[in-house]
């Protein structure tokens, strides 16, 4: 989509919205989605169409995780930080992830490829400790294997996006991630 | 009772038991506010009587018996019957508790924290015997306190209480603080971290006055002094004409700091940025501190009070031997006590035989006096800021509110965030226009026209109050009949407004249970004041608008004490007693002051000061805390003139553009460091108190007044401020009875003269039907209107404000504001610098700010500099001009 037609969609969802009560989270679900994050123009509008003071939005979407105020890159791992993980490793297995990617959690690795957050409890404690990375789960990590995941991961991935979309490629890469 | 019965009848009191005491208090009240009321102290964090209950930081926990757990005092409503205890040995654990919690999470740097001594949590934790922090503590964090010149925020000392955050939103409805994050990670702070100056701060101070710890102070500074090393005394602001109550806190002879009290005055703890940070001029360098007085090379020359006072007085002596006594005359600025005030009109009227005494703001009160006779005293005189609190509807006309009052605008802002319908009428979309409900925007100096639009409408409409107009106005049916050939859409339409808008403005306002007009400075000057301040008691009248609570017309002053001033007959026409035109008024001044006055000639005010020195009639000018050469218009006549005079005198704390023109300088204390009272824009009489010595020889005004009156020969002995009140007291019928001991711990309300016969309406059918011909009109070589007005950081032409640093640092110059279309058509940006040039070629420098906030073809101007003597462009009384814009 180019950037006139965000804009469109964008001014469309703010008239909708526009002096509605109760208008803030709807309208930065809505903004996120066009957008793929809040971007702080973004945010100035939102807050503005919601009839908030901007800090109140900003307060907002800093506080449900499921509002991003920085571009994602295009895949995102989790590092489980909930009780169990932490308890079986959790830290030591982010240090090694941030230090494989050169990045902290939070950030995006320079070609866009990784963003790497740490999350609470992703659900999976029996396997704990898990990072997640998009939708798939990888479990009783060590820092090693974890490493090994992420190599795996992009390694399948860069084969797929650049088209060369073998099968056998494919499920090893997955079974190597998933072990 | 049936529990019914009970439920229906709202009981007058409730009856609880507080720590085994039996206490009575009123329903609704909060347990918080009930134990206070007692002397009983309950902590908290979280709380401020300004904002809305909250309940967060658990500090104010009481037992209830009954309850099922600890009760947050704060926010739990008192009822028959309950039993409370605030002190068990539980409830001070509970605390001690929260205290470690949030000592656990503070740095612990009060030795280099700004709110050491007045700090909720130390305070807290030394009372509640935190000795040792179970799980350690932060070492000191001092971080960057921003770069904002008043305040400063250091988030690491934030315990999260939200005040902040509250107070910028509910009372100041901005909201420049936030909460980011959650859980453990939250913090408050701007969006984005941004200076506040990038986030619509007012820098009022309210989240300074409101923090609890050190986290949002005032910034330090060098020779600062801790909350117990400062001596507080209880003043009155002297800016704008709200009258806020301050405490001065002084070390070392400096004014080190200024804070309000929560619980006490109109202002209930808040201030504006003037009132919080304007008081450095106090400590100028540039402070007068000898009396000055021109030699025979034309330069003003250091002196002594001695040498100044019996120059001056033989010169007086000599002008006044021939040319007689209305040859002088006196020019007060509006910040001037009523005392000071008092003194100078009884000095010009006993000693020197001059009706020629009046105020800067003169012109603001004509339409006030003119609609004396219709009975204003009923309408005006009483409405006090507890009616516009309670008004259900309320109508601002040429108000700008938040600029020019601004502790008064909070009460509108509160009308608008609790519903009520707040109709704007101003060319300009003003800060309140962009958040009111309704804003007319007619075109400049068409007011009235919406006005009589929306009375017009009231009639039509079947919604006037019938039984008011019957029992209450003269003769309504002649004024009904003479709106007759009124037409609401042909008066719309000269407005320049919406028909339907005006509609359901008139709607609104005529419909509220209560309604109140609040009529500014924009609409207070030339011939059009009389005009809209006409229509807008017609309106009131005819909606029953007067006479009861939250009803009425309220009229913005534009200082301190202007309207003391105006009480104490510092006008040509007027004596403290009252109109000049009444004869027992007369009688009574004659016998109270020993003295003839029904021979004196007539005196002239402020706008024919300067034609009567042209004329020659005018040789000597004593000026007392103004600076007329900013203020009025036409600069350069003005200047002109002033030099013509054969004797100007200069009363002031600084050496202003006037002063520098002056024979004559007297060094003057300011407001904080004068005693004495100020009468506020509704008629409460404050004291002020000194809270440091006057400099060098400055001395106070009242006392100047006296020295020279004997030095002119009057026998007056007073021998302290209060000496003057007592006098005023005996003579000013609305003063009657004050007193400094009166005035002691409050401030009381001048009575409002209420006439006794019924309201009469002001004849609209005999008005003009072109207020606009007050303003200069534009043509294609001077297509824009260039108007000015009052500026929130400033007051008047700045004297005062200029020279406070904290005032200063956030705008030093003014800047020519103009709404955006106009700039891209005139080839400006932002920060743009253009020559303004006026149809007689009077021209000035200034930069651009784009605007959103002007209409089209209007620019906007504020008068506080003297590097910009807006003066210049500015011709007639009302303060506009044509003009034209180039770049330079
Ligand atoms: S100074 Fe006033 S406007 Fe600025 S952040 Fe504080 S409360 Fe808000
Ligand atoms: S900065 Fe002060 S007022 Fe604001 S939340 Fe923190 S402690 Fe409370
Ligand atoms: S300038 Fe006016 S509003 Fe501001 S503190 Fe002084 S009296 Fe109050
Ligand atoms: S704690 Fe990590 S999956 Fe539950
Ligand atoms: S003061 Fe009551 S909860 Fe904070």
């Amino acid at each position: 989509m180019d950037e006139h037609e965000l804009e469109e969609r964008f001014q469309e969802l703010l008239d909708k919205y526009k002096g509605e009560p109760g208008a803030l989270i709807p309208l930065l679900q809505g903004a996120q989605a066009i957008f793929g994050y809040l971007p702080q123009e973004v945010m100035a509008r939102v807050a503005e169409a919601a009839g908030e003071p901007l800090s109140q939005a900003l307060g907002v979407a800093t506080f449900y995780s499921q509002f991003r105020l920085k571009p994602h890159a295009r895949h995102t791992i989790r590092c489980c930080h909930g009780t169990a993980c932490h308890v079986s490793g959790a830290t030591l297995i982010s240090q090694e992830i941030e230090k494989h990617l050169g990045i902290k959690a939070g950030e995006n690795t320079p070609d866009m490829f990784f963003t790497v957050e740490e999350v609470h409890c992703v659900g999976a404690c029996g396997m704990a400790p898990v990072v997640m990375i998009d939708d798939r789960a990888y479990g009783k990590l060590t820092p090693d294997k974890a490493v090994a995941a992420v190599k795996a991961f992009r390694e399948q991935k860069e084969v797929q996006e650049a088209g060369g979309n073998s099968g056998a490629a494919l499920v090893a890469a997955s079974e190597r991630g998933d072990r | 009772m049936s529990a019914a019965g009970e439920a229906a009848a709202t009981p007058q009191s409730v009856t609880l038991t507080l720590n085994g005491m039996e206490v009575k208090a009123k329903p609704g009240q909060t347990i918080l506010e009930v134990a206070r009321s007692v002397g009983v102290d309950i902590p908290t964090l979280c709380h401020d009587p300004r904002l809305e209950p909250y309940g967060a930081c658990r500090m104010c926990l009481v037992e209830v018996e009954g309850a099922r757990g600890p009760m947050a005092a704060c926010g739990t409503q008192v009822r028959e019957g309950m039993v409370v205890h605030t002190h068990t040995e539980k409830i001070v654990k509970l605390r001690r508790f929260v205290l470690e919690l949030l000592l656990t999470n503070h740095p612990l740097d009060c030795p280099v924290c700004e709110a050491a001594g007045d700090c909720r949590l130390q305070d807290y934790a030394y009372e509640y015997l935190v000795d040792m922090v179970p799980w350690g503590w932060r070492p000191p964090v001092v971080g960057e306190p921003g770069d904002h010149p008043n305040i400063a925020h250091y988030g690491a000392r934030c315990i999260l209480c939200g005040r902040c955050v509250r107070i910028c939103r509910e009372v100041m409805s901005i909201g420049c603080w936030g909460y980011l994050n959650r859980g453990y990670e939250s913090e408050v702070d701007t969006p984005y971290r941004l200076p506040l100056t990038e986030v619509g701060c007012v820098s009022c101070g309210q989240c300074v006055s409101t923090c609890p710890v050190g986290a949002i102070t005032t910034q330090r500074s060098l020779l600062g002094a801790r909350a117990w090393q400062t001596s507080k005394v209880v003043s009155t602001c002297g800016y704008c004409a709200d009258g806020c109550r301050l405490v001065l806190h002084s070390y070392r002879d400096k004014v080190v700091k200024v804070s309000a009290d929560v619980e006490k005055g109109l202002n209930e703890g808040n201030l504006c940025v003037k009132g919080r940070f304007g008081l450095g001029y106090v400590h100028a360098e540039d402070r007068l501190t000898r009396p000055l007085l021109r030699n025979s090379q034309g330069e003003l020359v250091p002196t002594t009070w001695e040498d100044a006072l019996t120059t001056l007085g033989e010169r007086v002596k000599t002008l006044t031997s021939t040319a007689g006594g209305s040859a002088v005359a006196a020019l007060c600025g509006t910040h001037v006590t009523n005392e000071a005030g008092y003194l100078v009109q009884k000095l010009l009227r006993t000693v020197l035989g001059s009706s020629n005494v009046t105020a800067e703001d003169e012109g603001e009160w004509s339409a006030y006096e003119a609609l004396w006779a219709h009975g204003l005293g009923v309408v005006s005189d009483g409405v006090r800021r507890g009616d516009v609190r309670t008004a259900q509807a309320l109508l601002l006309v040429g108000a700008d509110i938040t600029e020019s009052d601004p502790v008064l605008a909070l009460e509108v802002i509160r009308a608008i965030r609790t519903g009520r319908p707040v109709i704007v009428i101003d060319p300009m979309k003003t800060t309140v226009a962009s958040k009111a409900p309704l804003h007319l925007a007619v075109r400049a100096g068409q007011e009235a026209a919406a006005l009589r639009a929306m009375l017009r409408h009231v009639v039509e409409a079947g919604l006037k109050d019938e039984g008011f107009l019957a029992a209450e106005t003269a003769d309504p049916e002649a004024f009904l009949a003479s709106l007759a050939d009124l037409d609401v859409a042909g008066e719309a339409a000269q407005a320049g407004v919406d028909l339907e808008a005006v509609k359901r403005a008139a709607t609104m306002f005529a419909q509220a249970a209560s309604a109140l007009v609040i009529l500014g400075p924009g609409v207070l000057q030339g011939s059009r004041a009389k005009e809209v301040a006409g229509a807008a008691l017609d309106l009131a009248l005819v909606t029953g608008n007067a006479g009861r609570p939250g009803t009425g017309v309220y009229f913005l002053r534009s200082g301190a004490n202007s309207r003391g001033l105006f009480d104490m007959g510092v006008r040509p026409g007027r004596l403290p007693q009252g109109s000049l035109k009444d004869e027992g008024v007369l009688e009574a001044a004659e016998t109270g002051w020993g003295a003839c006055l029904r021979d004196l000639p007539e005196g002239f005010g402020l706008a024919d000061l300067i034609p009567a020195i042209e004329r020659g009639t005018l040789k000597a000018l004593y000026v007392v805390g103004a600076d007329p050469v900013l203020a009025m218009p036409d600069y350069e006549r003005t200047l002109a003139a002033l030099k013509r005079l054969e004797l100007l005198v200069v009363q002031d704390a600084f050496l202003t553009d006037t002063a520098e023109l002056a024979h004559v300088v007297l060094p003057a204390a300011v407001t904080a460091e004068d005693e004495g009272t100020f009468t506020n824009a509704e008629g409460l009489v404050q004291r002020l108190r000194a809270a440091v010595p006057a400099p060098g020889e400055a001395k106070q005004d009242w006392a100047i007044v006296c020295r020279l009156a004997q030095v002119l020969g009057a026998d007056w002995v007073y021998s302290q401020p209060e000496d003057v009140l007592r006098e005023i007291s005996e003579v000013a019928p609305a003063y009657r009875g004050l007193s400094y001991r009166e005035l002691e711990t409050e401030g009381q309300e001048v009575a409002a003269e209420r006439s006794g016969s019924k309201l009469r309406f002001f004849p609209l059918g005999r008005m003009s039907a072109a207020g606009a011909a007050d303003f200069p009109e534009t043509d294609d070589d001077h297509p824009l209107l260039l108007v000015t007005g009052p500026v929130f950081i400033h007051h008047g032409t700045g004297e005062r404000s200029r020279r406070a640093p904290g005032l200063s640092k956030l705008l030093a110059e003014p800047s020519l504001e103009i709404n955006r279309a106009d700039a891209s058509a005139w080839g400006l940006v932002q920060g743009d610098r253009v020559r303004v040039t006026a149809r007689d070629g009077a021209a000035l420098e200034v930069a651009v700010t784009l605007s959103g906030r002007l209409p089209a073809g209007m620019v906007f101007l504020g008068r506080f500099s003297s590097q910009v003597p807006v003066a210049r462009l500015l011709k007639g009384d009302v303060a506009a001009a044509a003009v034209r814009l180039e770049k330079v």
